[in-house]
Formats: structure tokens, C-alpha cells, sequence
């Protein structure tokens, strides 16, 4: 073999290790990068917090990614079309089942405008039991802190039979079919009893609730629109026992 | 050499300028990437941790397995990690300041475990305020706190009674040293709730405002069976007025 060969066959030698070299570098990184990796900034429009094995623990996403409810191990597509459009985060429990979340809305409307903020935390197998929230429809806006408390019967058998009618257009057949439901044995499953709040009401009022363990309101603090403030006792039937200032 | 030979070497060459040249722009892009803003729709994730530029943590969002311990001003205290999914805040300093986790799990025997809590702490110190729910198979509670805490570095306040833990064996003289230890400071309780709106483990809804030794001293309440009352109580807990 000439000399120039020889030369050109020790170039092409070093460009092809160095390609080598390099290659196996980018692929090192790229498997590093599944280990760990910086970004300065990202956008994203949905990020799955997952455990080991996949199960979801933290959703982060924007509203069209917000992901349905899991109850029971099951994916119930019940957010889809009530127009909520809320951005967020959903938390899971270690069961892979929803258990509160962080969402936040708010767009015009023809007549005005429609707002919301809440943060929740579910009862185990349940529904929302403690509620952070802010809702507001052109103005009229309610805002506080919710206890409520919550059946011991899981809300799963609740929501498969909600399911059946879930797709009908809002209406009075679709009311009627909810409220055989709530009245049927498993109605239980979908009941929220009020036990405390604390907040402004829609009608301007600011208010101390507690209410009895079948969400009847029994004692109450209020400072009215009107700025007149007062403490109600009341019994089960609704009906104020006794008002401090009781001067008035 | 023939030709053949020297056209393959020509190719070969070829070949090589092109891989490696197409490499480096690669890598280029890829550090350049890096450093840059990404875009993704949707990314699957462990855990997350937003940093300050010179890496302090700034919040830790992340599973079961990987969710950070306490930390104190950059240091682990206290205990490990692994049982706080979700989402731990810190301070400018890298302390734990405040978090947001939640859990919940049924096991073998059918029982429950479920927590979730959204804290704010008081510097350098534990949560001072707190909206929590907390249910052992049924018992549960759920509101809001706002507490006091004596103005101890909890690291210190660990670390003391872990050499407590450490140095003496259990029985008397370890209790005596532990309430020693939990004892007000200058004055102050270590802990002191002064107001809490909830529903408590014994099904009441009831609003506590406590004096700073953490007792109720206006406590608002309806019961389980429903009975409402306002109650004005002494410094020993004892009722002294009641409505209605």
C-alpha cells in the first residue's frame, strides 16, 4: 500500500473512532438523562408525578390534559363536557385512586364572567371533605373554608350507577334518574353533609356555619350585607332558638 | 494501489465526514437544548425539583418513594425520606418551610390509613399553619390550625432530644429529661394551637380559640347529636360561661 493510502486509511480510522466516542457519549447522556436531568425552564401541558410502577401519583396539567376521576381503581369519564375547564393539579392516593386536588378556572362570558379556585381533600374511597374554595358567577361570589363530612360507604358503587344516565343531555329525565338515584339505598354514597364553613356567601353576608352530623345548620355567626352582625342557635328544623344581640 | 481501492477509501471517507459532522450538530443542539426552554405535551416523572440557580431547593414534587426527609438549611434532619408524596416547600435558605401531601391506602387486614395536609411553617421551626385531614379507619378529623411555636431552631430542638433518646435508656430518668425538654422556652410553649375550625374525632363541628398555652378558651360547638353551644372557659379548662 502507497504512502497517501496508508495516510488517507489512518483518517479515516481516526474520524470513525471519534465518531464512535461520540456517539457513545450522546448515548450515555441520553440514558443519564433518564435518571436525572436539569432544565432551566420547561412548558409542558401535562406532568404525571408517577410512582415505580406507574401508578399516578400528581397530576400538573393544563385544562384540556386535567385527567377524569379515578375511583376504585377505575377511570370515570365524568369531566368531560361539563365546561368546569379548570387547570391544575390532581392528587392521588397510594392506590392510585383521586383523593383531592388544586384547580383553577376563570373566563368571560356573554353576560359577564365565570371564576373558581378550589383546593380539596377527599375522604379514603370518598368525595371531597375538606373544600378551600372560591366560586363566583358575575360577581356573585362565595368564598371559604368546607368541612363536610361524608358517608362510610364508598362512593364507587355511587358513581357506576350515576354512569348509567351520565351521557343524557341535563334535563328533566336526566333530574328525575338523579334523584331516584339519591333516594335509592346507594344514595348515601353521593350525600355531603355541611358540618363547617367559614366565608363570604353569595348574598354578601360573612358567616361562621357549624352545622349537626346531617348537615343541618345549628349555630351561626353572621355579619349580614347590611353590616348588622348576630349569633343564632338553632334546632333541627331550621328555626333560630335563641339570637344574640338579642336586644334587636 | 488499484483504483478500486482508492475509490472505497474515497467513500469510506466520505462516509466519515458526513457521520461526523452530523454528530456534532446533534450534540450541539442537544446541549444547547439543555440549557435553553423545553417544550413537552406530556412528561412522565418521579420527581421534580425546582432549584435556584445554585441548585438550592426551592420545592420538591414527587412520589412516595423519592419524596425528600426535613432539611435544614440544606442539611437532612430529623428523618428519612419516602413517606411525604407530593409537594415540600423551602425557605430562600434551602429549610423546609411548608408542603402539601397527601395519602391513603387500605390494607391487608381491610383497615384505612389516609392523610392530606397543606402546611405553612414558622420559620426555622414546624407548621403553624395547617389544613389537614386525618382518618384512621373511620376516625378521623379535619380543619384548619394556626398554632404557636417557641422560637427554637428545630434542628436544635431535634437534635436535643435525639441525645436525649440516644444517651439515656427508657424509664424515669428519660421521662424526666423528655419533659424537661418539652417544657416552655423564655416563656413559650414548643406547641401551641390558637385557633382551629373543623370537625374533630369526636364528630363535633367545633371553632377553638385558645389562649397561648394551646387551651381553649372560647369554644364554639355542635355536637354529634347536634347540640350547639358557645362556651367561655377559665385558664384549667373549666366552663365558666355558657350560650345558649
Amino acid at each position: 500500500m502507497d504512502r497517501s493510502t496508508r495516510r488517507e486509511l489512518r483518517q479515516v480510522r481516526a474520524m470513525l473512532i471519534g465518531a464512535g466516542i461520540l456517539s457513545g457519549t450522546i448515548a450515555t447522556a441520553a440514558f443519564r438523562q433518564a435518571q436525572k436531568t436539569r432544565f432551566t425552564e420547561i412548558d409542558v401541558e401535562r406532568i404525571n408525578v408517577v410512582e415505580k410502577d406507574g401508578k399516578l401519583r400528581l397530576t400538573i396539567s393544563n385544562a384540556a390534559r386535567l385527567p377524569d376521576p379515578v375511583i376504585g381503581g377505575k377511570s370515570y369519564p365524568l369531566r368531560g363536557g361539563t365546561g368546569a375547564g379548570s387547570g391544575g393539579m390532581i392528587f392521588f392516593n397510594d392506590e392510585g385512586n383521586e383523593n383531592g386536588g388544586l384547580a383553577f378556572a376563570g373566563h368571560k362570558t356573554a353576560n359577564g364572567y365565570r371564576a373558581n379556585g378550589h383546593m380539596t381533600f377527599d375522604q379514603f374511597d370518598q368525595d371531597e371533605t375538606v373544600s378551600f374554595s372560591y366560586t363566583d358567577v358575575d360577581g356573585r361570589a362565595r368564598g371559604g373554608l368546607t368541612i363536610a363530612d361524608r358517608s362510610s360507604i364508598p362512593i364507587k358503587a355511587f358513581a357506576d350507577s350515576a354512569m348509567t344516565f351520565q351521557s343524557l343531555p341535563d334535563g328533566p329525565d336526566k333530574t328525575r334518574r338523579l334523584q331516584q338515584l339519591r333516594d335509592s339505598p346507594i344514595g348515601e354514597a353521593g350525600k355531603s353533609m355541611l358540618r363547617v364553613f367559614v366565608g363570604k356567601t353569595q348574598d354578601r353576608s360573612s358567616a361562621l356555619m357549624l352545622a349537626d352530623p346531617s348537615g343541618k345548620p345549628r349555630l351561626r355567626l353572621t355579619v349580614d350585607s347590611a353590616g348588622t352582625p348576630a349569633m343564632d342557635f338553632l334546632d333541627e328544623t331550621g328555626r333560630t332558638i335563641r339570637r344574640y344581640p338579642a336586644n334587636r | 494501489m488499484d483504483n478500486d481501492i482508492r475509490r472505497e477509501l474515497r467513500l469510506l471517507k466520505g462516509y466519515a465526514i458526513v457521520i461526523t459532522a452530523l454528530l456534532g450538530t446533534v450534540s450541539l443542539a442537544a446541549f444547547r437544548q439543555a440549557s435553553q426552554k423545553q417544550k413537552f405535551t406530556e412528561i412522565d416523572v418521579e420527581r421534580i425539583n425546582v432549584v435556584e440557580k445554585d441548585g438550592k431547593l426551592r420545592m420538591v414534587i414527587s412520589n412516595r418513594d423519592r419524596s425528600i426527609g426535613p432539611i435544614y438549611k440544606g442539611k437532612p434532619f430529623g428523618y428519612a425520606g419516602g413517606s411525604r408524596p407530593g409537594i415540600i416547600f423551602f425557605n430562600d435558605e434551602g429549610t423546609e418551610n411548608g408542603g402539601l401531601t397527601f395519602t391513603g391506602k387500605r390494607e391487608a387486614d381491610g383497615t384505612y390509613r389516609a392523610s392530606s395536609g397543606f402546611s405553612f411553617d414558622q420559620f426555622n421551626q414546624d407548621q403553624v399553619v395547617y389544613l389537614q385531614y386525618n382518618d384512621n379507619n373511620g376516625r378521623r378529623n379535619m380543619g384548619l390550625t394556626i398554632a404557636d411555636r417557641a422560637p427554637v431552631d428545630i434542628y436544635d430542638l431535634v437534635a436535643e432530644r435525639d441525645s436525649i433518646q440516644k444517651a439515656i435508656p427508657a424509664g424515669p430518668a428519660r421521662q424526666a429529661a423528655m419533659e424537661k425538654w418539652a417544657a416552655p422556652r423564655n416563656g413559650e410553649q414548643l406547641f401551641a394551637p390558637r385557633v382551629y375550625v373543623g370537625r374533630d374525632a369526636s364528630k363535633s363541628a367545633v371553632v377553638n380559640l385558645s389562649d397561648r398555652n394551646g387551651k381553649a378558651r372560647i369554644r364554639l360547638t355542635v355536637d354529634s347529636l347536634g347540640t350547639p353551644s358557645l362556651e367561655f372557659l377559665d385558664a384549667a379548662g373549666t366552663v365558666t360561661s355558657r350560650l345558649p
